[in-house]
């Protein structure tokens, strides 16, 4: 089944290493960015699915205050709730479902077609559906003096700068781009961010630790791919939050964000629970910084 | 909607998921780097398999591995009692050592094995022992049998060049032949004339006593397979989906095109040339007349073909990655029947000739799989029908 994905993509990497000068490392970087700039469509609409959602999150928590009792009613109301904001509760898992194969099929494309040994060699054969491909085989995976088929390990020394270069840019990637989850009511971290507290510590770690024994092609694909999801996220807008976040200041206050990046005017109500209230300040600030229960008056927005 | 409330709930179940998936899609394709190596060995002909880990020698009358014995002919026991058996082991900085081609058997029975750990190990085959645990330092990984021309031994190196290696343990290099991308396929030695195909597409003549090399000839795609020679002819074929006849000045003949890449050696009986491809078609070409004639071509085998055709009798019999072993007319290609085994089929097949003496009333096919649990199956040569089984 995944042939389906891989062999277009062998061939096209393949394609790439012929046309650009027989340089392996140029096909890998430009066909990733290719790859990663045909799904930004999806990416985008992830990312734009995960921020609405996270707006809605104090609304649902209310609603789960309120119908706790009557999950059938929680359900109905979630629901309505849904569509008064017009938001698809699984509008970010489809493109996640669509573009994790993808990438996935991205990485197994470039271990094919770096076949280093007998069985990875044999196992590229029949893969290639256009003609006058077979005499690049097998491709030149020299770089830098480094072998592209090998872990850094067995390499230079300076292969070892790129597992580093793995973790600093996944890490980057991931608090730059994963939108913080609201804390509970009662102002302690949910289940959800330190979920995504562990995501972000472990995620590059686990990468940057399997880059060090899988191949430096690899390495290589990976650093592109988070460099060129940092960038599509900085062009994507909204980079200020990420910014913020990743400098450990939280998110920017609304009136801080650029015109068009600022929620719908709020209306102000008489506000007594603290927890409530501290949803809704979160709900204003994107979903952040709700941490601290506030006394004053505060504000409500309704989105419509 | 209590579908939709669990699923919601069940957030860390998609992230473990996607966590699997992801670590799944890392895991390296393949462990291993080539195929058992399979030959046979010594005067009494039993097989030995040079596979991953191991080096094990097989008795080829039953599959069972080859018990040692002591000076008396008595078999030796180990602490707990059991009989001892021809396996050779051994780790390289607590790595196992794989063991991919074929051990050279020196004339006072010691067997020469070359690691792709870069390591070559001298054995005693009758007591299994190494001259040396550590074995002898190579100049890189190897993955094609080794040749013995003399006091030499000459080894291509899976990612380098070909090397003559001398002295007492072959640890000083006579001499070298240069290569961009390696060397896998096995060396053929004729007249003291060394012939090998490399990774970088060529195929090379040298002579085996100076190390000059006499020729170099692109062939288009890279040569794996070792050069199958006849009446002055070499025939080998390449990636480049061609069969090539070449004269032995390094000249290319004739060319045939194939299906799909050349990995398997070619077989050469009677004036014709049996061949297969990664496509898992044969070929029947008749190289009687000069330059290639094709007599039959048959695509048997869903999947590829990368051992070479054994022809025996009427049959042409080959094995395939998609886990048969067929019986081909060796008149017209067609298949008279084929036999199911526990994995894929990538090496060469092995015939063990009929042998009364040791009670082997008829000739057997040797199969070697990638299975573990079913490394050797050995077949009648006649009807297929299965013999005894060897798992590791």
């Amino acid at each position: 089944m995944w042939d389906i994905i891989i062999n277009p993509f062998i061939t096209i990497l393949t394609a790439l290493y012929s046309v650009l000068g027989q340089n392996i490392v140029l096909a890998i970087v430009v066909f990733t960015i290719l790859v990663r700039v045909a799904i930004l469509p999806l990416t985008a609409q992830q990312q734009r699915s995960a921020k609405r959602m996270q707006e809605l999150q104090p609304e649902l928590k209310k609603l789960q205050e309120k119908y706790k009792n009557d999950r059938e009613k929680l359900a109905q109301e979630q629901m309505a709730l849904y569509r008064e904001h017009g938001v698809n509760p699984f509008g970010g898992c489809l493109p996640l479902l669509i573009q994790l194969p993808i990438l996935i099929a991205l990485y197994q494309a470039i271990i094919y077609a770096l076949a280093a040994t007998p069985f990875q060699l044999i196992d590229l054969s029949g893969r290639f559906l256009l003609p006058g491909l077979d005499p690049l085989v097998p491709l030149n995976n020299m770089w830098l003096g480094m072998d592209l088929t090998k872990a850094p390990t067995a390499n230079p020394v300076w292969a070892l700068a790129l597992p580093v270069l793995v973790l600093v840019t996944t890490w980057l990637q991931s608090k730059l781009t994963i939108v913080p989850a609201p804390p509970s009511e009662d102002g302690r971290p949910s289940q959800a961010q330190a979920m995504q507290q562990s995501m972000t510590t472990v995620m590059p770690l686990m990468f940057g630790f399997f880059s060090l024994s899988f191949s430096v092609g690899l390495s290589i694909y990976f650093i592109v791919s988070n460099i060129v999801g940092i960038l599509q996220y900085g062009f994507m807008g909204d980079s200020r939050s990420g910014i913020a976040r990743l400098l450990g200041r939280g998110e920017p206050a609304a009136d801080e964000l650029p015109k068009g990046k600022r929620p719908p005017p709020a209306q102000v109500v008489a506000e007594t629970d603290k927890a409530s209230a501290g949803a809704a300040d979160a709900q204003a600030n994107g979903g952040q910084k709700a941490s601290q229960p506030k006394t004053k008056t505060k504000t409500k927005t309704r989105a419509k | 909607m209590n579908i939709l409330h669990k699923l919601a709930r069940r957030r860390r179940a998609w992230l473990v998921l996607v966590v699997g998936l992801l670590v799944s899609a890392c895991v390296p394709i393949r462990l291993e780097a080539k195929w058992p190596s399979v030959s046979l060995i010594g005067p009494e002909k039993n097989i030995m398999v040079a596979y991953h880990d191991r080096l094990v020698l097989v008795d080829r009358r039953d599959g069972t591995p080859v018990k040692l014995r002591n000076a008396d002919g008595e078999v030796r026991l180990d602490e707990q009692g059991n009989p001892r058996v021809w396996e050779f082991v051994t780790t390289d900085g607590g790595q196992p050592s794989q063991f991919y081609s074929a051990p050279v058997l020196t004339e006072n029975n010691q067997l020469l094995v070359a690691t792709n750990h870069n390591k070559l190990f001298r054995i005693d085959l009758p007591t299994a022992r190494p001259a040396s645990t550590a074995g002898t330092d190579l100049p890189g990984a190897v993955l094609a049998d080794p040749v013995l021309a003399g006091s030499r031994l000459l080894v291509g190196l899976a990612e380098s060049d070909l090397v003559a290696l001398e002295g007492q343990s072959f640890s000083t290099e006579a001499w070298r032949i240069e290569t961009q991308r390696g060397v896998w396929s096995d060396p053929l030695l004729l007249d003291d004339v060394l012939y090998f195909g490399t990774i970088d597409h060529h195929l090379i003549a040298v002579n085996a006593s100076t190390g000059a090399e006499l020729w170099r000839l692109n062939l288009e795609g890279a040569v794996v397979g070792q050069p199958a020679f006849r009446d002055g002819h070499l025939y080998v074929g390449s990636l480049a989906r061609k069969l090539f006849d070449i004269s032995l000045d390094g000249r290319i003949l004739a060319e045939y095109n194939t299906e799909d890449w050349v990995w398997a050696s070619p077989a050469l009986v009677d004036g014709v040339l049996y061949a297969a491809d990664l496509s898992g078609t044969v070929y029947a070409l008749s190289v009687n007349s000069g330059g290639f004639r094709e007599l039959w071509r048959a695509k048997p085998a869903g999947d590829s073909i990368a051992g070479r055709p054994l022809v025996w009798n009427e049959y042409v019999i080959v094995g395939s990655r998609d886990r048969n072993v067929y019986w081909l007319n060796r008149n017209n290609g067609t298949t008279f029947f084929f036999r199911t085994v526990a994995d894929e089929v990538l090496s060469d097949l092995v015939l063990i000739e009929p042998d009364e003496i040791v009670d082997i009333p008829e000739a057997y096919v040797i199969v070697s799989t990638v299975a573990h649990g079913e490394l050797l199956v050995a077949f009648t040569a006649q009807n297929g029908e299965r013999v005894w089984t060897y798992r590791r």
